[in-house]
């Protein structure tokens, strides 16, 4: 049903370990462009690029951010493994993200 | 009517009404169309319901389809909570026919586990909200709660950029939109983090709820409306089945029509006293202690209405409509078969039910309904003992502005409790509004209790100045004459007392007098009955003399005759004779004089 725009990274069979986001976005504005540059830097850091992102573009695609109550943009969503974590915002304060995702931010130094 | 009701047309102005009753006329016609009103309140002021039913009624009057967006509850609480109303709203979110609905409500209530972190903007929600407004064509938005996501955005930069953005978003659609916020308990503090909303918006309307002598009072004051001479004052409101009601103070001029027609008050004395009764669309207030005949005199009044086919409604607080007709059937006032009917209804409250405020608009909309001719309010002053005297006082105010504006024939009664000062001035206050003030007595004479009435004040009559009695019997009402109070308002037994004295006084001379009078003339009878006898007597005794006299006469003749008769036959002598008859004429002469005494 939901057809997402600007994919990355298209799903693949996820491995247990594989965290599995679904980042709304709202075309280029200017947070959304640091969400995603944000994100993508976590992801590299923190996961080891062993996540799996569904990019949405509310703007083009509105009704695909209705189930998520997506009203606020951008929204980053960890759809898996539960439990699922949201989170708002560009994302530039890695701390927070971290603790929402269970990383504690003690990992930062050692990885 | 005209140019002057709706001055937002002079303007340029458009509004876009809100068909919440009484809200359109204090705004001069609702909220601004295609612009932002803020709607403030604090916590349960209302301001949920003003802004649903404001939708509800956009759909179900103009059938204009509109988008709730709710950030503060779920959606499915608030179809539950409005399901108390009688607005159907599942009919409007889910036609029947499967068409667009009138009513979209969007849930945007923010999970609390939400984590923030950095900068973020509103696009996800306008972006959706664009689709359904391109879809519904919906011409009206609610925002409930622009407060909960205030408090989200957590930075006063990407607040005010973020109404911004809402506002432009609102102008690009050219939606009319209602914006709602919390407030402290009272309402009048905006938090002033929020200040420059009031800057942004077109029309701010506060909500505030408080209590007052334990009675919840509800009040609405439109603090702002651009390009719009709206008054400013508080004004109450209710939440009735049908949402808000906002009570419309009308008109500040007072303009309406004045009628030359007098109608029955139900007593014919009275009538005569009034010169031919109330005039049709004036305010009478009936005052008296408990027991004085008010809802008599009411009763009689509604009796007489609906005898000439009139729309009557009755209220009455603290007594049951069912009782105050059986009491009057003993009086031989029948109201039921108008009950019955549908001519007349009755209407009965319990005070302590509600605020004074709820009474007032509870009223109106009984008005609305009956849409009556005459009314009765029995007793006005119980909505004093709800909601404090000033609340009391511009409900009566205000409804008897109603009525007149109305043209509603209206007739109140208060209670005149002196004991109580607060109380009783309040009538007071009240009987400077209405045109006639009849009040009502005991008054005590010959040991018994009677009702008296006197008709303190009556505009533009020329009315009896004096106090009658009031007679209540199974024959029904009827007024006698008491006595004359020499033009004077009575008040208090004493000074019934002292008139009775008085009066007592006056009558006791007149009885003298009128005895006196008798008297003499008995006596003057008497008199000429004695003189009559007497007279008679006197002509008795003359009669008897001249018979007397007559008969001496006849006997002198007849002895002169023999007399001369001898002389002749004797032959001359005359000397002798002539001699002999001087002495005689001498005897008779002193004989006549006493015959004729």
């Amino acid at each position: 049903m939901r057809s997402s725009t600007g994919v990355r990274r298209p799903r693949k069979a996820r491995a247990s370990t594989t965290s599995v986001f679904r980042q709304y976005i709202a075309g280029k504005s200017p947070n959304s462009v640091r969400a995603l540059a944000n994100f993508k830097k976590i992801c590299a850091r923190y996961l080891n690029d062993d996540c799996s992102t569904e990019i949405v573009d509310v703007l083009k695609n509105p009704l695909a951010a209705f189930d998520d109550q997506v009203f606020v943009c951008p929204m980053l969503i960890r759809v898996s493994p539960l439990p699922r974590r949201i989170i708002v915002g560009d994302l530039r304060d890695t701390a927070k993200v971290l603790d929402a995702l269970g990383i504690g931010s003690t990992n930062d130094g050692e990885e | 009517m005209g140019g002057k009701r709706n001055p937002a047309h002079r303007a340029g102005l458009q509004k876009a009404p809100t068909a919440i009753s009484g809200f359109d006329e204090i705004s001069g016609g609702g909220i601004p169309a295609s612009r932002t009103t803020l709607l403030l309140g604090g916590p349960g002021s209302g301001k949920t319901i003003f802004a649903l039913q404001t939708l509800v009624n956009a759909a179900r009057t103009y059938n204009e389809p509109s988008i709730f967006v709710a950030f503060e509850e779920k959606s499915a609480h608030l179809i539950a909570n409005a399901a108390s109303f009688d607005w159907e709203l599942d009919s409007l979110i889910a036609p029947d026919e499967g068409g667009t609905p009138l009513l979209t409500i969007v849930d945007t209530r923010l999970s609390p586990d939400i984590v923030v972190s950095g900068d973020y903007d509103l696009s996800g929600i306008l972006a959706l909200l664009d689709t359904y407004v391109r879809q519904t064509g919906a011409r009206r938005i609610v925002f409930d709660g622009i407060d909960v996501l205030l408090t989200l955005l957590d930075n006063p930069n990407t607040e005010r950029r973020e109404i911004y953005r809402l506002r432009d978003w609102l102008l690009e659609k050219g939606l009319t939109a209602i914006l709602t916020a919390k407030t402290d308990d009272s309402g009048r503090q905006f938090p002033s983090q929020y200040s420059f909303m009031q800057f942004m918006v077109d029309c701010m309307v506060v909500l505030t709820h408080t209590f007052s002598d334990r009675v919840s009072l509800r009040r609405m004051t439109i603090v702002k409306y651009r390009g719009s001479d709206v008054g400013s004052s508080e004004v109450p409101f209710a939440i009735c089945s049908s949402g808000i009601e906002v009570s419309s103070p009308g008109k500040v001029e007072m303009n309406y029509q004045v009628s030359q027609v007098r109608i029955s008050t139900g007593i014919d004395r009275l009538n005569a006293m009034l010169g031919g009764g109330f005039y049709r669309g004036s305010a009478t207030l009936l005052s008296g202690a408990p027991g004085t005949g008010k809802t008599t005199l009411a009763a009689s009044f509604c009796h007489a209405a609906c005898q000439r086919q009139e729309r009557t409604l009755y209220i009455s607080f603290d007594e049951s409509w069912a009782e105050i007709i059986r009491n009057l059937n003993t009086i031989h006032v029948h109201l039921q078969p108008f009950v019955a009917s549908g001519l007349l209804r009755m209407y009965s409250a319990r005070t302590e039910a509600r605020s004074s405020d709820e009474h007032q608009i509870r009223i109106e909309e009984l008005i609305a309904e009956h849409n009556p001719a005459c009314l009765v309010i029995d007793p006005l002053s119980a909505i004093i003992k709800v909601g404090g005297v000033g609340a009391a006082l511009s409900v009566a105010r205000y409804l008897l502005r109603l009525a007149k504006t109305k043209g509603i024939t209206l007739i109140f009664t208060s209670l005149l409790e002196s004991t109580e000062t607060m109380i009783e001035a309040t009538p007071l206050e009240i009987s400077t509004l209405a045109d006639t003030w009849i009040h009502l007595t005991y008054l005590v004479r010959a040991g018994e209790r009677n009702w008296g009435l006197t008709i303190v004040k009556s505009r533009g009559t020329a009315h009896s100045r004096q106090v009658r009695e009031l007679l209540i019997s199974d024959q029904g009402v009827t007024l006698a004459d008491v006595y004359t109070a020499g033009g004077e308002v009575l008040m208090g037994t004493a000074r019934w007392e002292r008139e009775r004295a008085d009066s007592l006084e006056k009558e006791k001379i007149r009885h003298e007098t009128e005895r006196k009078r008798r008297e003499l003339e008995a006596f003057e009878a008497e008199i000429k009955e004695k003189i009559d006898t007497l007279a008679r007597e006197v002509e008795t005794r003359r009669s008897e003399l001249n018979t007397l006299l007559e008969e001496s006469e006849l006997r002198e003749k007849q002895w002169r005759q023999t007399t001369e008769d001898i002389t002749s036959l004797r032959g001359g002598g005359a000397e002798y004779a002539g001699g002999g008859k001087p002495k005689r004429t001498l005897k008779r002469k002193k004989g006549q004089k006493g015959g004729v005494r």
